[in-house]
């Protein structure tokens, strides 16, 4: 597998022991990455404006882009954190100022870099979010027109699914060394919100 | 392919005028005449649902109103409901310090995560068919009104019957109008025949309540003004288009649509009544029992390249027709004289005047692709034929665009050899079949100007 | 109109003994449960995922470039379990698809930019017009073509479609030519 060794020069890339990142990724700038995430081949992370911190079990798929670009120059620097329990499906493109827990972004959605994602939502498959705005609990957006909905309940977690992942990708990739203790988001992530 | 290229092109003209790509046209091989998908006589073979794609008799689909009995589609979206199943714990009625876990199940939609369980309609303990159905608030009023009309047509059809007496005329009209099936209207014609001076009397049209006009509207709940609008709980137009018979004005009153049928359908010559495509019953085949789309039989035109043209200025291009039948076949090509309609025709071409040849189609050779391979022992003028390969023959048309800031446009008649294998072995098996010329008045569009 | 010549750098593609046209540029992950029947083209960019499930394709299929084959999950009470993808023969696929089928039968056309969620069924001769969008577990019965967000139908295919995708997929191939051979 022709991967581009990018990730392996990059000083900034902290892995939680239990994290799963295939080789062929491309994670640029200072990323953490929480414990028992899952981060599929073809996924690219890049830290451009920013750190980016992505907390534990989330699922992130091939062809997923997430970039923290800080548009605003009042944001510039400041950390793109994403909470537990996310999933980004594939080809998702992700800039948001912050994604809280639970959230579902599907396939070829869009969040702009002035989203704010909080717990529960669903962005639906091919959906464009680029107003600057604070999504409530439980939104689920879908359809041609970007409708909205509010959900009884948060989508299910995918702790079968990454528990399934985490025992078959390792035979197929190569995979990324972790070098992190579990659970020291919040000290590596601290010094950086100040700045 | 007719989602993928530009079919639209290229058009034969049916025989009912209308100009349709050969995809959509078919050939009677009794009548040796184009149809197109317009003029010709649509039936419906069986209806079937898109969802479970069971399929089901047109009486049986007629009761059901032309909904699946298990499908539901989401009120919000459209898109089908998915069953889920949940376990649910119970106190066990035998012990009641034991709890024993049942399966119930609820509908949800994977696109907008609607679910039955957001309008509180209650679990249930089967997976499907046990979905509680609608009444109609109107249904006896409907029903009332459709045997009323039967009767005013029956009542009318009986008049216009003794009025004519002898000369009985056909029922088509009538069967248009309250679309009645051929053998019921015969039956029941025979039937009021006989017996209509003794129907008549006991029910008459008139023995129903008339509508009522409603002259004064409550006024305007003054809510509308003084509470703010919660949109999110009021449904949308679209919504209430999806269940007319309900029209909930708030998303509480949602309920999941049964999901509307759709149908195989078999076509018939609107003149000779042959079957001209006969599908299979099962709606997962693609196979047909008969099939005669234009495609099969007529030599098919398309363009090789797109070219620029230039006004009045002679273009050269390349065409293509490919041969679908299994012998070789010959075509002419030659000008429409009287074509002057500038919307089909917008430029002046010399097409080739010998007769071209169309190697037979092969299908074994169809997927070989060494050009060496194509042997022919046609004797082409090079300048006519650009290349052959298989059963396709590339010529050269020479246009010239003769109309300023148009579409170039073309059109001719298409002559070719037809072999009707069909007739010729219902005749005699030993015969060769039997070759008639058909000619097809072919549109191009070539690009523009 | 005919299909025009496209070319591309032999350097980038590799031709196995079947006739198969593989860009290096895609991505086969567990190329050992992958199965390519023949004569099918995967253009650059290409994700197939034949690590989390069987992927069998089927001969003289096209999987245009930036598209993501992908076997489809489902949740059970014990676990969850990657459902294998199989692809019928002369499919069509346009570039940047996203593909969670369960199964795709043959003669079938995904347009540009679509979406088949999750487990999806899509019967022989059907057609997915370019930036549609399938829900998780939609079946498309045959002769039918889909558009949308979510995909609804919306006509009718004609009868002919099966020797239309013939054509276009064989000719596809065809036309699919490396630099300087034929020319």
């Amino acid at each position: 597998m022709a991967a581009q060794n990018k990730i392996v020069n990059n000083p900034n890339l902290k892995i939680a022991v239990g994290a799963l990142l295939c080789e062929g990724c491309e994670v640029i700038g200072d990323v953490t990455i929480g414990a028992r995430t899952i981060i599929h081949p073809k996924a690219r992370i890049i830290a451009e404006a920013g750190p980016i911190s992505i907390g534990e079990y989330n699922i992130i798929e091939e062809l997923v882009t997430i970039t923290n670009k800080s548009s605003t120059d009042a944001n510039s620097g400041k950390v793109l954190i994403i909470g537990n329990n996310n999933v980004f499906e594939v080809g998702a493109y992700v800039e948001a100022v912050r994604i809280g827990d639970h959230n579902v972004i599907e396939c070829k959605a869009r969040v702009g870099s002035k989203v704010e994602i909080s717990n529960g939502s669903i962005i639906g498959t091919g959906c464009v979010l680029n107003m600057s705005e604070q999504l409530p609990d439980n939104t689920v957006i879908y359809g041609e027109k970007c409708e909205r909905r509010t959900q009884r309940e948060r989508p299910p977690t995918q702790t079968l699914q990454i528990e399934f992942l985490t025992k078959i990708l390792p035979n197929y990739h190569y995979l990324v060394k972790p070098n992190m203790q579990p659970r020291p988001t919040a000290t590596t992530t601290a010094p950086a919100v100040k700045k | 392919m007719a989602t993928f290229m530009s079919i639209d092109l290229i058009k034969y003209l049916c025989n009912c005028g209308k100009k349709c790509p050969i995809c959509r046209m078919y050939l009677c091989k009794h009548c040796l005449k184009l149809r197109c998908i317009d003029c010709v006589q649509h039936e419906v073979d069986s209806p079937y649902c898109p969802s479970c794609l069971e399929s089901m008799p047109v009486s049986e689909a007629k009761l059901k109103k032309n909904r699946c009995i298990n499908c539901f589609d989401c009120p919000l979206c459209g898109h089908t409901l998915m069953t889920r199943a949940t376990s649910q714990v119970s106190p066990n009625p035998d012990d009641p310090s034991k709890a024993v876990t049942r399966k119930m199940y609820y509908m949800a939609c994977g696109f907008c995560r609607w679910s039955t369980r957001d309008v509180n309609l209650p679990d249930q303990n089967v997976a499907t068919g046990n979905w509680p159905v609608m009444e109609n608030p109107n249904a006896k009023r409907i029903s009332n009104l459709l045997e009323n009309y039967k009767l005013i047509a029956q009542v009318e059809k009986a008049e216009r019957e003794r009025k004519k007496y002898v000369k009985r005329r056909s029922h088509l009209y009538l069967q248009e109008k309250y679309n009645m099936s051929p053998a019921i209207v015969k039956r029941k014609g025979m039937a009021s025949f006989s017996s209509l001076s003794l129907k008549e009397g006991d029910k008459t049209p008139d023995d129903l309540d008339q509508s009522e006009t409603v002259s004064s509207f409550d006024p305007l709940p003054t809510e509308f003004f003084t509470k703010p609008a919660a949109l999110d709980k009021i449904t949308k137009l679209t919504h209430r288009f999806m269940l007319p018979e309900f029209q909930p004005d708030e998303t509480s009153k949602l309920h999941p649509v049964r999901k509307h049928l759709l149908m195989r359908k078999s076509l018939r010559c609107s003149e000779c009544e042959h079957n001209l495509s006969k599908a299979d019953f099962n709606p997962n085949s693609i196979k047909f029992k008969i099939q005669l789309t234009a495609l099969h039989w007529i030599p098919e035109v398309r363009i090789m390249t797109p070219s620029t043209f230039n006004l009045n200025k002679e273009t050269v291009v390349t065409l293509t027709l490919s041969n679908p039948s299994v012998f070789n076949t010959t075509v002419t090509l030659s000008q429409i004289e009287n074509e002057t309609d500038t919307d089909y025709c917008t430029a002046k071409v010399e097409l080739p005047k010998k007769e071209i040849v169309l190697a037979s189609r092969d299908e074994a050779s169809m997927h070989v692709y060494e050009e060496s391979t194509a042997t022919h022992d046609f004797k082409d003028d090079p300048k006519l034929i650009a290349f052959r390969k298989g059963n396709k023959v590339g010529f050269i048309v020479k246009v010239t665009p003769v109309v300023k800031d148009s579409d170039v446009k073309i059109c001719f008649l298409l002559k070719h050899e037809f072999r009707n294998t069909t007739v010729a072995a219902l005749q005699s098996e030993s015969k060769e079949p039997e070759i008639v010329w058909l000619e097809h008045k072919v549109y191009l569009c070539l690009g523009t100007v | 109109m005919e299909l025009q010549d496209e070319f591309y750098n032999n350097a980038q593609y590799i031709e196995t003994a079947s006739g198969n046209k593989v860009s290096r540029q895609s991505v086969l992950c567990g190329s050992q449960n992958i199965v390519i029947n023949g004569k099918t083209v995967i253009m650059t960019n290409c994700v197939i995922r034949g690590d989390l499930a069987n992927v069998r394709i089927g001969r003289h299929c096209i999987i245009g470039k930036n598209s993501v084959i992908r076997p489809a999950f489902k949740k059970f009470s014990k676990g969850v379990a990657f459902f294998p993808l199989h692809i019928g023969d002369h499919v069509l696929i346009e570039e940047d698809s996203i593909v969670n089928a369960a199964q795709i039968g043959s003669f079938v056309h995904i347009g540009k930019n679509c979406v088949i969620g999750r487990r999806s069924v899509l019967k022989d001769c059907c057609a997915i017009a370019d930036n549609t969008i399938l829900p998780p577990e939609s079946v498309i019965p045959p002769f039918t073509l889909y558009s949308g967000s979510p995909g609804k139908m919306i006509a009718e295919l004609p009868d002919c479609t099966q020797d239309l995708m013939c054509d276009i997929t064989v000719s596809y191939y065809q036309h699919f030519k490396p630099h300087g051979k034929g020319k």
